[in-house]
């Protein structure tokens, strides 16, 4: 389906092309709260996401100094920089953070701000659900970095904490403990937010918003939850087990009594397989997000999308012992099939976003810069990850520095190149302000030569027989290069930090002046100000398509948006004239302290008239 | 509530399937349960889906023809500022942390967790 | 037979395919390898391409196109046929490697534990351990021959990975867990290509051995002058690796 090229530029006689801003009071922009008490009792899901975004780049920041002591120790070999117990428990953490502490809660950030803004809701579901979610996350995420002060240092025994060697005898001491507790409690907040989002998905829509005009980026929250359902809880009572043998003596994992390893592994890796899809779905629906809006097309082929994502969630669950080859104990062809197969819907993800792309009018602006950096980090993490789904192939290289460099890849791609794209799309969202053009183009060239530099030869690595998780290495020449090259393009990688943090500094500084919807965008948290208010829209536009704030701005020209729109504006005006103002009650003062919850009413006339 | 009832209806059915079939060639029975008491949450999910939609019909976000209009009066009902949700944390936490630190650690995180779901309780107010 | 000069520590660090499961991946990996660097290749060229022909130029809305069924249809089917060809590939491939043979020329029993491995020969009654903290052990074989590892872990989970064969197993305690492969005629030294690949602790870095390869009945007179009442350690007692 295909429409005719409109003019742009219009005199009087010409169609109008409409503004959110001509609806909305960017004179009454949204707050966060101001006080400590404030945050420690807010319930509102913009300011809980805000902080489930500042906290996990908080902890993107301590996984990025891991890191460094990581690539610092293996820049040459010999253990010069910490001992060899310090880094068994510095990878740990370091993956231990970035998966948990950070991949997953900025993915629930998202989620917290934007779903409810994407369907025209007020809130989640659950307010005090969702800000119980987040403080379990923040306490949890506390403890698992606790371990570090504890006698016996932090958990040592790796991100994927395989018994015996997490066992009691394996690993005593406190830092063990810490970490499963932590794990525990951040897995308990995930699935508390997911029934949040299931909840707020299934029954908080605004009129018009059937489920396939949700915006992609809703889609994958909503089928990204189903998955953290599915999966969370195993994880959870895994470790409840794992506590078990180490505290009251159980023998749930413990060979020697008749328990078994290989147990844990089965239930870690149902869980750690879907993990995975459960940080990459958010990003692909980020990225969904924002290369229509810079292609000034609509998303190609949405409902293959969605029926591609539903598949990738659907295989995510029936993947998981391809990380389990080389214990010679699973079937491995039923799991090299099915993960062969989930490369099909992520592929077709990639040729509907260059299908958006193409034939479109493509602008590069911050967010499409790092959404292009995504595009090939990730294609690149994906092909490494078919090599790796063939056993004949995983057998050599499971355990080795190249599946430390797929997994970068993959992750690269969404957690660091599709994490800054979100950033920086939505912050004159968040903020009213916007962030500088020239830096984000510093950030993303210094990220782009940084991260492939430290990445990409750890492939070759690999190949040539590096085990991963090692403190050190022999002196071999290909060892000693490859591994140099990726601890200054470590350097880089960081580098590329600076531009982005003084962007966000001086952003910050200066005054919140952005409109409704300063990237000319399709959904529906662009129809509301910068930020939105208490309770997010005093107005909606009609709902006909998955982007009702395009269709309104082209609502002047036939045949641009989708039909039905037109009738649905026409029908309004019918209302002598007067807008429908909606949530009356989000223009009382914000947050002031009441005991009681309040209701949310819709008043189909108002005595205001706005235009 | 169609499109939901289908879309859970489906996950039970998908794992129903898959369950079997590893079940018949996977020789590992934890995966096994694991993949067939997810039927039970897609089922769960779809059979509430199905009732709720058996009994109230056809919603404005159902239909493609809808506008804001169409569903006036009381939105829903959402609680403001409360203390219950970090209080609730810390207890929970505390419950957790004694089993490695000490028994008296868990008994004030219970004492935490029961005043605060107690409060909570009271704070309910539909 | 083919005798590889080991040198100094800088030989090649990934050594030729050792066995015939070796060879058998290294020619799936190429396969795979080719296939892959065609897929970026061709992801790359379309991006590039899209982001040179389609930059914005003017003011104009372009073309609203929402789906194309066939192309749709097209972009999905043929990665769908190309993962069933590495599907195929895989499962071929796959039988061999997993295949145990009733009767291999030599069973060499491994035990691996924190932080080290002992290898012994049950028919011979020779165990071969390292040198503790100054060399590893080293790991004798024949060349064209059979040869079955049985493994199993004193303590926590190891895996026992040596690159030359293309192929590591686990070694979960509580399980033993078995392959067999045929090596070649090649021999030689190849110091660097036995590891620990499953993270199990303090010294898990350390946890190296190495390979000596030996033509068939110079291995048999080898393994026939070990002792058998000690154990035996380090190059000494293998002769001159060079």
């Amino acid at each position: 389906m295909t429409t005719t090229d409109p003019p742009r530029h219009t005199g009087d006689d010409q169609p109008r092309i409409f503004a959110v801003d001509e609806f909305v009071d960017s004179e009454h922009r949204g707050t966060l709260p101001r006080s400590v008490a404030g945050w420690l009792t807010t319930t509102d899901h913009k300011a809980l996401g805000v902080a489930y975004i500042v906290t996990s780049l908080v902890f993107l920041a301590i996984g990025g100094v891991l890191a460094g002591i990581i690539r610092a120790e293996l820049a040459r070999p010999g253990v010069q920089v910490v001992s060899e117990q310090t880094y068994n428990g510095v990878f740990t953490i370091h993956g231990s953070v970035m998966v948990f502490l950070f991949a997953v809660p900025f993915g629930f950030g998202l989620a917290n701000y934007l779903l409810p803004l994407q369907i025209g809701a007020p809130d989640l579901a659950f307010p005090r659900l969702n800000a119980f979610s987040y403080w379990l996350y923040v306490i949890g995420g506390a403890v698992m970095l606790l371990g570090f002060l504890s006698d016996g240092g932090a958990a040592a025994f790796g991100w994927f904490a395989y018994p015996p060697l997490s066992g009691e005898s394996g690993s005593p001491g406190l830092g063990a403990d810490l970490w499963i507790i932590s794990v525990i409690l951040t897995g308990t907040s995930g699935t508390l937010t997911a029934v949040n989002v299931i909840a707020t998905v299934t029954m908080m829509r605004t009129p018009g918003m059937t489920l396939f005009r949700m915006p992609i980026l809703t889609w994958n929250l909503y089928i990204t939850s189903f998955l953290v359902l599915l999966t969370f809880p195993v994880l959870s009572g895994a470790l409840l087990m794992l506590e078990a043998d180490r505290q009251f003596q159980t023998a749930f994992y413990d060979p020697v009594r008749g328990g078994s390893p290989i147990l844990w592994q089965h239930l870690f890796w149902f869980f750690g397989h879907p993990e995975v899809y459960i940080v990459a779905l958010p990003f692909f629906g980020v990225v969904s997000e924002i290369v229509p809006v810079f292609s000034r097309k609509p998303i190609f082929g949405y409902k293959g999308l969605v029926l591609a994502t539903l598949a990738i969630g659907a295989l995510s669950a029936a993947v998981w012992a391809h990380h389990m080859f080389v214990t010679g104990e699973v079937e491995v062809s039923f799991f090299a099939l099915t993960s062969f197969l989930i490369a099909v819907p992520t592929g077709v993800k990639v040729f509907n976003w260059i299908g958006t792309m193409w034939g479109g009018s493509l602008s590069f602006e911050a967010p499409m810069k790092f959404v292009l950096g995504f595009l090939v980090t990730f294609v690149g993490g994906g092909i490494t990850g078919v090599m790796l789904a063939s056993p004949t192939i995983d057998f050599h290289l499971s355990d080795s520095y190249f599946v430390v460099a797929h997994f970068h890849y993959v992750m690269g791609g969404t957690v660091v190149f599709a994490v800054f794209a979100a950033l920086y799309f939505w912050w004159p969202k968040v903020t009213g302000r916007m962030l500088s053009e020239r830096l984000a183009s510093w950030h993303f060239w210094l990220l782009m030569v940084g991260f492939n530099t430290t990445f990409l030869f750890q492939h070759v690595l690999g190949r040539e027989g590096m085990p991963r998780r090692v403190v050190d290495y022999e002196p071999i020449d290909s060892y000693e290069r490859w591994n140099l090259v990726s601890s200054i393009g470590f350097v880089i990688l960081a580098a590329s930090m600076v531009p982005f943090l003084v962007a966000v500094v001086r952003s910050l500084r200066s005054p919140p002046t952005e409109g409704a919807d300063p990237w000319e965008a399709n959904s529906l948290e662009w129809a509301t100000t910068s930020p939105p208010p208490h309770h997010n829209f005093t107005w909606l536009p009609p709902i006909r398509s998955e982007r009702p704030v395009f269709d309104l701005r082209w609502i002047d020209h036939e045949g641009v948006g989708v039909s039905g729109v037109g009738e649905a504006w026409q029908a309004r005006q019918g209302h002598d004239a007067r807008w429908l103002p909606l949530h009356r009650y989000s223009q009382q003062p914000e947050h002031e302290p009441r005991a009681e919850s309040r209701p949310v009413v819709r008043d189909p006339l108002d005595g205001e008239e706005r235009r | 509530m169609r499109l939901e009832t289908i879309l859970w209806a489906g996950v039970a059915v998908y794992f129903a399937v898959i369950g079997v079939i590893y079940m018949s060639i996977g020789g590992d029975p934890a995966g096994t349960s694991v993949l067939l008491t997810a039927t039970g949450l897609g089922g769960l999910v779809a059979g509430w889906t199905w009732d709720w939609g058996r009994r109230h019909g056809e919603r404005p976000e159902d239909r493609g023809d809808t506008d804001a209009e169409d569903s006036t009066g009381i939105v829903g009902v959402y609680p403001t500022e409360s203390l219950r949700p970090v209080a609730l944390a810390v207890g929970l936490t505390a419950v957790f942390l004694g089993v490695p630190i000490g028994s008296w650690m868990s008994m004030v995180g219970l004492a935490i967790v029961a005043s605060q779901v107690l409060l909570l309780v009271r704070d309910l107010d539909t | 037979m083919e005798k590889i000069d080991a040198g100094s520590m800088r030989t090649p660090t990934l050594p030729p395919p050792l066995t015939d499961q070796a060879e058998s991946v290294e020619r799936a990996w190429n396969v795979f390898l080719w296939i892959g660097y065609g897929v970026l290749a061709l992801v790359v060229v379309l991006v590039l391409w899209v982001v040179v022909r389609y930059r914005r130029r003017d003011d104009r809305l372009p073309r609203q196109t929402h789906y194309n069924i066939p192309i749709e249809i097209t972009y999905t089917a043929i990665p769908l046929l190309i993962v069933f060809g590495l599907f195929a590939v895989t499962f071929v491939t796959v039988r061999a490697i997993e295949d145990l043979d009733d009767e291999p020329d030599q069973v060499v029993e491994v035990v691996g534990y924190q932080w080290s491995w002992e290898f012994t020969y049950p028919d011979a009654g020779v165990t071969i351990v390292d040198v503790e903290d100054d060399e590893d052990p080293v790991l004798v074989l024949p060349a064209s021959s059979t040869v079955r590892f049985d493994l199993e872990s004193a303590d926590v989970i190891h895996s026992f990975w040596i690159t030359a064969f293309r192929f590591k197993r686990d070694m979960i305690p509580g399980s033993a867990s078995s392959f067999r492969v045929d090596i070649g005629d090649t021999t030689g030294w190849f110091p660097n290509t036995g590891v620990c690949a499953e993270f199990c602790g303090l010294d898990h870095a350390r946890m190296q051995f190495s390979v000596r390869i030996l033509p068939p009945d110079e291995f048999d007179a080898w393994l026939a002058a070990q002792p058998t009442g000690r154990p035996v350690t380090g190059l000494a007692d293998i002769g001159d690796p060079t």
